[in-house]
């Protein structure tokens, strides 16, 4: 008797789980691109890649974030030239005085550093982000 | 994607067209609307249009544009008052390397924004 009622108990956990597993898949399965939740497993495997892509960039978030990074990334090549340009100015201007010419120069440096670590930033989100930016 | 628009930014340098063209001059200075686009009045008067994200890289690199005039003016004129100096130093010489570190130092700021707007153009034309 006992044996029994655990045999029934665990194959209704059995059906649970299987319902559980295979509800989202049948209930999903003809759209690879939800809007409201995450895509299945079964999705991911049967949609293409080129779905997929297109699920990424018609999404609202990604578009703002590439809107944003694209615009901060040409702001940045307009920035620094414009700091080593400013740097050049106080150089020129120094005239003798050996620490007006030493906070030029350490702008310049310092707009040289910004553009290395921008351009070590890009190549790092490259590698991170699944597809590029 | 960055590359597009940076030659889309450079193509801007490239092309430099004073959209409103005006008689008046502020020591040869370029016009800060000077990428941007124009739209012209019923009564014939030019102004510049202003759309925000798109054009601000446009108003950036007319600024650039400014500041190198500014960067060649102000070392002529520092160039003119070390030459004045070397010119009454008269034996000095404390004032002979004064002088001439002055002169040596306005060459070289010089030279940085040669340099630094001749990687602009650079870049534009190997990229676009």
């Amino acid at each position: 008797m006992k044996t029994l009622k655990l045999q029934i108990k665990r194959a209704a956990l059995l059906l649970l789980l299987a319902g559980t597993l295979l509800l989202p898949a049948t209930a999903f399965a003809a759209d690879s691109c939800q809007t409201s939740g995450s895509p299945s497993v079964k999705d991911q495997k049967t949609a293409t890649s080129a779905e997929l892509q297109k699920c990424l960039t018609d999404n609202p978030i990604t578009k703002k974030l590439n809107l944003i990074v694209n615009f901060l990334s040409a702001a940045v090549g307009v920035v620094v030239i414009g700091v080593i340009i400013v740097g050049g100015i106080q150089y020129t201007l120094a005239g003798d005085n050996p620490t007006a010419t030493g906070a030029a120069k350490q702008r310049i440096v310092n707009g040289l550093i910004a553009l290395a670590t921008f351009i070590f930033t890009y190549a790092f989100l490259q590698w991170l982000i699944p597809g590029g930016l | 994607m960055f590359a597009a628009i940076l030659i889309k930014a450079l193509s801007l340098f490239a092309a430099s067209s004073d959209p409103c063209p005006s008689s008046n001059s502020f020591f040869g200075l370029p016009h800060w609307w000077k990428y941007l686009g124009h739209e012209t009045d019923a009564l014939g008067r030019c102004s510049p249009t202003f759309k925000f994200p798109d054009d601000t890289l446009a108003v950036a690199l007319a600024v650039i544009d400014i500041l190198l005039r500014l960067a060649g003016i102000a070392a002529v004129i520092s160039i003119i008052i070390a030459g004045i100096g070397y010119i009454t130093a008269a034996g000095s010489a404390d004032k002979i390397t004064s002088s001439r570190k002055r002169i040596v130092n306005s060459l070289i700021g010089l030279a940085v924004v040669l340099v630094a707007s001749a990687a602009v153009s650079f870049i534009g034309n190997s990229l676009g």
